[in-house]
């Protein structure tokens, strides 16, 4: 649980209370607080408030820079380590994506229930690309990996996003009450959201993103100890590897992962 | 509800966890709670910390299962079915929250959250060959 210190403070009295009190009382205090935090029901943004955030321009970036562009929550940029002459996937998953704990949870989490290795390799990547950018991140995961994967594997990228606005009680898919906070708690999906749902809801590969969506929920758990290694064959047999590494073939994505090699090229 | 209408409820209740197994996962039925608020975790729960919600213009809510399965010498390796939630009408209820490895002896407290609609009056909660009446349950206010 993160503690609002100023908030704390202000609810013993005040710096000049705390200071007073006894090591055993800010021991109570402080529990007593998180207990009161505890108790009372999380306010969350509106729509509105959220904008209205947006016309901070004294922010450090704006909210849909990736990762690699952006300071970590200790405020500083990650470190850039150069990468082999012919980057493979695997590479990308050591020096750029790392330690991608989401993704690693999410396809082992396919893996152990049994979903196929097309699904399997689309819940490894189907976050990756938020290393580059964020907005549409579907769409343009499924655009940086298209060359090189399955069909299967890029539907259920591409339309994953979509498909997480959208509850689902066949799947047991629920509305993350983390959007609450991101998108505003009165958010509704856009139009094109609206349509693309309507349309992936009747595809016949609908069942694939949602797949994806499905083990995207149960992925977030900071203590997961997980690894590349169980994906390795399956990369193997599922990602098409270029000769001349990715950045250097010529795809129509080539251009996407020399970014993600070269985060500080100016143009 | 009369006296000894309300008794036999809270026997029934009683009786009702009596642990149920399938293929070597002792299971018993710990309680009911409805919400629109909770915690996504697979069973054995680890530290997820995604939580799932019932929108403010939707008439569901959740109906959240909590149960204590331990894993007998005699579980069969292999996949645990999902559960599923029976209502009184007989329509299924899915969760995508699943069985993980469960090791030999172990036991763990874990709850199942399935999306019905406000006020259904539920029947059976289902794992494989384990079946529990939770509508009894929920009446004797467990």
């Amino acid at each position: 649980m993160e503690i609002d210190r100023r908030a704390f403070i202000a609810s013993v009295g005040g710096a000049a209370a705390l200071a007073v009190m006894t090591s055993e009382q800010k021991a109570d205090a402080l529990e007593r607080y998180m207990h009161q935090q505890l108790d009372a029901p999380e306010k969350f943004p509106t729509v509105a408030e959220l904008e209205a955030k947006n016309e901070d321009l004294g922010r450090a970036s704006r909210r849909g820079a990736g990762n690699l562009f952006v300071p970590t929550r200790e405020g500083k940029l990650r470190p850039i380590e150069k990468m082999p002459d012919k980057p493979a996937l695997l590479d990308f998953f050591q020096y750029r994506f790392a330690p991608a704990s989401h993704v690693l949870q999410s396809a082992t989490r396919a893996l152990k229930t049994g979903m196929r290795e097309e699904i399997v390799l689309a819940c490894l990547l189907h976050d990756v690309v938020l290393n580059m950018i964020h907005p549409d991140h579907g769409w343009w995961g499924a655009q940086l990996v298209e060359p090189y994967v399955p069909e299967i594997t890029t539907f259920a990228i591409r339309y994953h996003q979509t498909l997480r606005f959208y509850p689902d009680t066949e799947f047991g898919y629920e509305y993350p009450e983390s959007y609450f906070r991101t998108f505003g708690e009165d958010y509704q999906p856009e139009p094109y959201l609206q349509r693309t749902y309507e349309k992936v809801r009747n595809h016949k590969w609908y069942e694939h993103p949602r797949l994806v969506t499905v083990n995207d929920l149960y992925s977030f758990d900071r203590n997961a100890v997980v690894t590349i290694d169980p994906f390795v064959d399956i990369i193997g047999r599922h990602f098409k590897q270029p000769a001349e590494g990715l950045g250097w073939d010529d795809s129509p994505s080539s251009h996407m992962w020399r970014t993600m090699i070269w985060p500080d090229r100016p143009l | 509800m009369a006296i000894w209408t309300r008794g036999l409820v809270v026997l029934a209740a009683a009786a009702l966890q009596t642990p149920g197994i399938h293929k070597g996962l002792e299971i018993t039925l710990k309680g009911v709670v409805r919400g629109k608020n909770v915690s996504l975790q697979d069973c054995p729960p680890g530290d997820n910390i995604v939580r799932g919600v019932i929108r403010p213009v939707e008439k569901n809510e959740f109906a959240t299962i909590s149960i204590e399965v331990k894993a007998l010498a005699s579980l069969t390796p292999g996949p645990i079915p999902k559960p599923v939630l029976y209502d009184e009408g007989d329509n299924v209820y899915k969760t995508a929250q699943s069985f993980g490895e469960l090791p030999a002896s172990s036991t763990y407290s874990c709850a199942f959250s399935f999306r019905v609609p406000t006020g259904t009056k539920l029947s059976r909660f289902v794992v494989g060959e384990a079946s529990f009446d939770v509508g009894a349950l929920e009446r004797a206010g467990k």
